[in-house]
């Protein structure tokens, strides 16, 4: 049985971590577009290496 | 689709006679099945490189393949496509059916 | 070729503690990524057409003499750089590539059938005086194209090892390995062409020059081809020849193109849909599930609302991106491709464009990066940029889940002419108007910004070949793999920002009376966005709702659709089971109680989605591949805005010509 505050606390950190992983990604990108990396992939672009 | 193929036989058998170049001519105006040796490349610099390292160079011989829709070459196996401006800037000596 | 400079220093010894780095380098076609595969097990996309390597792939393998890593180059025919990938290629082989480690030894891929030709490229290289070996590739074709190899001769005339391999069957390259392991302590390669004072003593154009290079090169080539290579037989004309002499006819060339491009969108809609209502039940089964497992509350609704509301309305489109990644593969390693660019050169050259942005043309309808790099092929840079700009118009995979979901709920699965459906003309119809608007653009431009003239077509067809099964299943696997990482991640994480957002603040009952799920969202953060935008989508014909969903898929298009699922998620709790769709058509407007989504908004709103650019990835490659900095900064900034304003404009358009036209009843 979860209680509901315990549902409340983890709703919460739930939230937190997204907006913290889309955050971080999103400043990953933005010095990676600072920083031309050698190889011809950027982080979506499907070849994965 | 088959008699496609035959009607093509046809127009390249019939095309064969009539065709009557004495020394050089365009690459274009060489017919279906002919075999001949490149004796010159007129295009612009830059398409004529290309060409080379293509094995289309002064001495070389090419068998064309096709030429209603483009020019269709065998290069020494490989398939080359070319629009017939290329084409035209190509001087080549007709060797044989 | 500025290649053939004085002597190399010879580089040290190998240490025993660098891994040996070794790059292969080959003309496009000779198998030289499956001798990649072969050589280091690491998987990678192979396939057909020229130039498709575009990407440098790298690779791993361990000999009792420690690790080797090697490097795939992109396939050229020459070392004189006649377009950015052959570049990279003559950089990374000159040592002055940024961030690759200088080489150890080169292996240079030739195709047996081919050798003349892939002499020449063999003749460059050679002239740097590096360790070198010469993978001699398709050797088991040779008795079939009637010819003979003296590969003892040829090891003489080239002073270089050279190893029969066959890639495909993964024979010789043990061989192989043991080859490269030696090179490095074998003399270095002194090619000697005769006549090679002429060309240093005549400085006087450096075209003449070149010319004179290049005639050097093939005679050279000649005199050991005639030494080496024995013909048994001319060739007769092939199998191959006689397809050609249908598929590049004037006539029956374009017509089977469409035809091949019509059954590709027919089998996306038909094929795909029992295995989408397989993962959709799926989904919902998920979704009973924690239902079960979880009493009632906050967290519940994020799980099941927000969660596997937002990323199981992306995951239905799973099967409909493998089935168009299965079919481009197919196109593209049967040798079709290069075909096609050949048949669509003609239609190309009013607009501007080269036979080859083809490709990326239509590589766009999977993707618009890969796409965009594979415009290095292009060797005009006001061609390339041209087709750059527009390629992100084809309708590319991210957009097939907002189509879908649109279509589905919005037409009529009404036949047409008996095989065809309304619905997949639809789509088929989605997919025109943005081919159709990529090439006018296109011709715009080139009249434009973008003038130049059109360099004429000269292009390798490969040979026809049975595509892989294995290749093919591993370029689906991949592209499956990504899109599911996605969902994983970052829809996963949008869907669940989007729940909180929905969902709070929470609403305050007025008069007593319990808040509906309407007031709820309405009033949550997500609900006062969505007003604060609506006053820009009201002209198109949409509510707040669509207003925040437009919103948050600039990141991706997909997000659209996850985005719909979570708001309706959130206002319907309790019967995920029914399909986004239906709850599009059942959408009420709480004002008038008419239809809150009629065919003629979903037709807009997909037109919209054709025309913009949403998607951060690829005005990321964009700007890449525009130079960079502050001027790739401004052709990813204009390339945004241009379809920015055509999308609104072409949404505003439907809507309202609809309008006047008495279109606006619901559905």
């Amino acid at each position: 049985m979860i209680g509901a505050t315990m549902q409340n606390l983890a709703v919460g950190a739930a939230l937190a971590a997204a907006a913290l992983y889309l955050a971080r990604r999103a400043w990953k990108r933005v010095t990676a577009a600072r920083q031309p990396r050698s190889g011809a992939c950027g982080p979506d672009c499907g070849c994965d290496h | 689709m088959l008699n496609f193929w035959k009607r093509r036989r046809r127009a390249v058998n019939a095309s064969s006679p009539g065709f009557n170049c004495p020394g050089d001519c365009p690459l274009a105006s060489c017919p279906i099945g002919y075999c001949a040796l490149v004796v010159g490349l007129s295009c612009p610099a830059h398409e004529a490189r290309r060409l080379r390292t293509l094995g289309v160079f002064e001495g070389a011989r090419v068998n064309i393949v096709d030429t209603r829709s483009g020019i269709l070459l065998d290069v020494r196996g490989s398939r080359l496509a070319l629009d017939v401006s290329v084409a035209r800037s190509i001087r080549v000596r007709p060797l044989a059916a | 070729m500025t290649a053939a400079a004085g002597p190399v220093p010879a580089p040290p010894p190998r240490p025993t503690t660098r891994p040996l780095r070794v790059a292969l380098v080959g003309n496009p076609n000779c198998g030289k990524s499956t001798l990649f595969n072969a050589l280091t097990g690491r998987r990678q996309r192979v396939a057909n057409f020229p130039g498709v390597t575009v990407e440098r792939a790298e690779g791993e393998y361990r000999t009792e003499n420690g690790a080797v890593e090697v490097v795939d180059l992109p396939g050229t025919y020459s070392l004189s750089p006649e377009s950015p990938d052959e570049a990279i290629a003559l950089d990374v082989l000159l040592g002055r590539a940024t961030g690759v480690p200088p080489l150890d030894v080169i292996v240079i891929v030739a195709d047996a059938e081919n050798l003349e030709r892939n002499l020449y490229l063999a003749t460059e290289v050679l002239e740097l005086g590096r360790p070198t070996v010469i993978a001699l590739n398709r050797v088991d074709r040779l008795e079939r194209a009637g010819l003979q190899i003296d590969v003892v001769e040829l090891i003489h005339e080239l002073g270089v090892v050279v190893v029969p391999v066959v890639a495909t069957r993964g024979e010789g390259i043990d061989r192989l390995r043991h080859a490269i392991d030696r090179a490095v302590s074998l003399p270095r390669p002194a090619l000697a062409l005769d006549e090679s004072g002429e060309a240093a003593a005549a400085p006087d154009s450096a075209h003449a020059a070149a010319d004179r290079d290049a005639q050097r090169r093939y005679r050279w080539i000649a005199r050991v081809a005639e030494r080496t290579i024995t013909r048994r037989a001319p060739r007769a004309a092939s199998w191959s020849d006689r397809v050609d002499a249908v598929v590049l006819h004037k006539v029956w060339g374009p017509l089977i193109f469409l035809g091949l491009m019509l059954l590709v969108f027919q089998a996306m809609f038909s094929w795909a849909q029992p295995l989408a209502d397989g993962i959709q039940a799926l989904v919902a089964l998920t979704g009973a599930g924690v239902r079960a497992a979880i009493p009632p509350g906050e967290l519940r609704s994020l799980i099941v609302d927000g969660a596997l509301g937002g990323v199981g309305s992306v995951l239905v489109f799973l099967p409909q991106i493998a089935i168009l990644f299965l079919f481009i593969g197919i196109l593209e390693d049967s040798g079709y491709m290069a075909r096609a660019a050949f048949v669509m050169d003609r239609y190309m050259r009013p607009l501007g464009l080269h036979g080859k942005s083809f490709i990326p043309l239509i590589s766009g309808y999977a993707c618009a990066v890969p796409a965009i790099m594979s415009t290095r092929t292009i060797q005009q840079p006001k061609e390339r940029l041209a087709t750059i700009m527009v390629v992100p118009l084809m309708s590319c995979s991210a957009r097939l889940p907002v189509y879908t979901l649109l279509v589905a709920a919005f037409v009529p699965a009404v036949a047409v002419g008996g095989v065809l459906s309304l619905q997949g003309l639809t789509m088929l119809g989605m997919y025109l108007m943005g081919t159709v608007a990529a090439l006018l653009a296109a011709a715009v431009f080139r009249r434009t910004l973008l003038r130049s003239e059109t360099r004429a077509l000269i292009i390798e067809l490969p040979p026809y070949a049975v595509p892989s099964v294995r290749v093919l299943g591993n370029s689906v696997w991949q592209r499956v793999r990504l899109f599911l990482r996605r969902a994983g991640t970052v829809i996963f994480s949008i869907s669940i920002l989007l729940w909180g957002l929905a969902t709070y603040p929470r609403a305050t009952p007025v008069d007593g009376r319990p808040v509906t799920q309407e007031q709820q969202l309405s009033q949550s953060a997500l609900g006062t966005l969505g007003h604060a935008i609506a006053p820009a989508v009201r002209p198109l014909g949409y509510d707040w709702k669509i207003g925040v969903s437009m919103v948050a898929s600039f990141a991706a298009r997909e997000v659209f659709v996850s985005t719909m699922g979570t708001i309706y998620g959130v206002g319907h709790e309790g019967d995920d089971t029914k399909a986004l769709g239906q709850r599009l058509r059942q959408e009420r407007d709480p004002v008038t109680g008419r239809p809150a989504y009629t065919p003629l908004m979903a037709i807009g709103l997909m037109a919209f989605y054709v025309f913009a650019l949403m998607c951060t990835s690829t005005v990321t490659m964009t700007h890449k591949e525009t130079g960079g900095g502050w001027t790739g900064a401004r052709w990813a900034a204009l390339q945004f805005t241009y379809m920015l304003v055509l999308a609104y404009g072409a949404a505003f358009l439907i809507y309202h010509g609809g309008l006047a036209l008495g279109f606006g009843g619901g559905a």
